[in-house]
């Protein structure tokens, strides 16, 4: 049964993030996710998450602040650049925390991991993965890491959110590219939670973690200025891409939950598996359910916003690590509701 | 008490200058041109006000990030219907930034002090309050008293950067 983690967008709400896996590994030691996917702020948990270096995502979750990530100026001065934001300080970051033998450790294991990008030239969703044989898809690109300079640009990109930080020229230095000029930043932009990948590359049983509240309670006041507004657009955006990449696969699972109860009460009335597989199996260029299990998507997210500012590009530490605790004690209840034959399943 | 005040007064600055993001008088040099325009008078209604005006280049160093700049001030003026030469040395404090919510700033509220000589013995001492907008272009009002010719100057003043922002590094798409 294999076990997916997504994990959305959100800046310094990653922390929630770094709570839920957090719990999850303290209740379940000898639970492990075969597929890992990250967006944005999930795509740097994502290789941390997948080599199980759990102490050092807290510490990076819990310690980091604005100027860690990015460098403000007077706006006057960026007007000539490609960003409102110098993210240099988080490249240094990158550089730092994800090593050539993390990369080394991705390429040679057994977990697989996909980066979310969106090429600004072209505008699809790219998808960098250490995964030698993706699965192909209709809906994006795959590309496989080159060397170990490719994976953090990979994930730098991921990061960037356009307009506030840089776009990232990920394939630069490929040898033979065909575009290397090709501009890429944060996968959300597309593409919020990377649910599509885990379920193409065959996770049956999938954790979302998605960083923007269920609830978006309205904010009191006007808004008289072009920043808050800014800043609200942004969240409100979040919000609903957020809310579309979930309803495309729960509306999926849905299909395929019931095309398995059909197949049940078939069998139910004494038709044979070979007769029920045969009306099932049709050869069709793109049948979506071929194949295919219904899933186990599980979803964690904050009932209330966690703050973080503007896309989540505040990070202060003592909301990050209230964050964190937000995360794993939301993971507590969320485990405690389920059913014990449920969670066992998982383990096996 | 005055140390206790002292001792709170360096740490509130030294948590200013190591947790606050500077985006105003950043580390660096900054030349800038410098159109000025008034009138310098010495309240006696005997003799009439007189027209002054200039074109100046400014070169300041930061010399407290966030703060302090130190700098020269030169140029032409016309002033009592001659034209001639200005000098002297400025500092600049800053003492707002205007900030653009979580992104940064457009500028800052700053006041300038300068003792400034003229070639036909002008000595000015003064200073004035500034708006710089977008680091491209700074408006103020300046008043300086000429304790030699014993008169007083007040003058509208208009800067326009003239160096460059030097361009950040970007490792990451080399």
């Amino acid at each position: 049964m294999p076990k997916a983690l997504v994990i959305s967008g959100g800046g310094s709400k990653g922390a929630f993030a770094v709570g839920v896996i957090k719990q999850l590994h303290q209740q379940f030691s000898t639970f492990h996710f075969d597929i890992v996917v990250g967006t944005s702020t999930g795509s740097l948990i994502t290789p941390l998450a997948a080599t199980e270096e759990f102490d050092l995502l807290e510490q990076l979750y819990t310690t980091q602040t604005t100027q860690n990530i990015v460098l403000k100026d007077n706006l006057g001065n960026r007007l000539s650049q490609h960003s409102i934001f110098d993210a240099n300080p988080l490249w240094n970051l990158i550089t730092h925390y994800f090593t050539d033998d993390i990369y080394n450790k991705l390429m040679t294991g057994d977990k697989q991991i996909y980066i979310n990008t969106t090429c600004l030239q072209t505008g699809d969703i790219t998808v960098y993965t250490n995964n030698k044989n993706p699965a192909p898809s209709d809906t994006y690109i795959v590309r496989t890491f080159q060397s170990a300079d490719h994976f953090r640009r990979a994930i730098m990109a991921s990061a960037c959110q356009p307009v506030f930080m840089p776009p990232i020229q990920i394939n630069k230095q490929v040898p033979g590219e065909a575009h290397p000029e090709y501009q890429y930043v944060d996968g959300g932009v597309r593409e919020y939670a990377g649910v599509e990948m885990a379920i193409d590359n065959g996770a049956t049983v999938i954790f979302t973690i998605l960083l923007s509240a269920e609830t978006f309670p309205p904010t009191p006041g006007e808004f008289q200025t072009l920043f808050p507004i800014l800043g609200q657009t942004l969240d409100i955006f979040t919000m609903d891409v957020g809310k579309n990449d979930i309803i495309i696969p729960q509306l999926y699972n849905k299909g395929l939950l019931y095309i398995n109860a059909v197949k049940n009460k078939m069998k139910s009335a004494g038709i044979d598996q070979a007769t029920i597989d045969s009306y099932f199996n049709i050869t069709l260029p793109d049948n979506p359910f071929k194949n295919k299990v219904p899933l186990k998507l599980y979803i964690i997210r904050p009932k209330e916003p966690l703050n973080g500012g503007p896309g989540g590009l505040v990070f202060d530490p003592s909301t990050m690590k209230q964050m964190l605790v937000t995360g794993q004690s939301l993971t507590g209840e969320f485990l405690a509701s389920l059913p014990p034959s449920e969670t066992s399943e998982w383990l096996v | 008490m005055n140390k206790y005040l002292s001792l709170a007064l360096c740490l509130l600055l030294s948590f200013s200058l190591t947790h606050a993001q500077i985006t105003e008088f950043k580390k660096g040099w900054t030349t800038e041109l410098r159109l000025q325009s008034g009138l310098a008078t010495n309240f006696e209604a005997s003799s009439p006000d007189v027209f002054t005006g200039g074109l100046l280049l400014t070169e300041h160093v930061t010399a407290v990030p966030g703060k302090l700049k130190a700098g020269v001030v030169a140029g032409g003026i016309y002033y009592n219907k001659k034209l001639q030469g200005l000098f002297g040395p400025e500092v600049l404090f800053k003492i707002k930034d205007l900030n653009a919510a979580e992104m940064g700033s457009i500028g800052n509220l700053h006041l300038s002090a300068n003792w400034l000589f003229g070639t036909e013995h002008e000595q000015l001492v003064g200073g004035g309050i500034h708006v710089s907008v977008l680091n491209k272009v700074t408006i103020g009002l300046t008043a300086h008293r000429d304790y030699n010719l014993n008169s007083w100057w007040f003058q509208c003043v208009v800067s326009v950067r003239l160096s460059k922002v030097k361009k950040i590094d970007e490792p990451f798409n080399k």
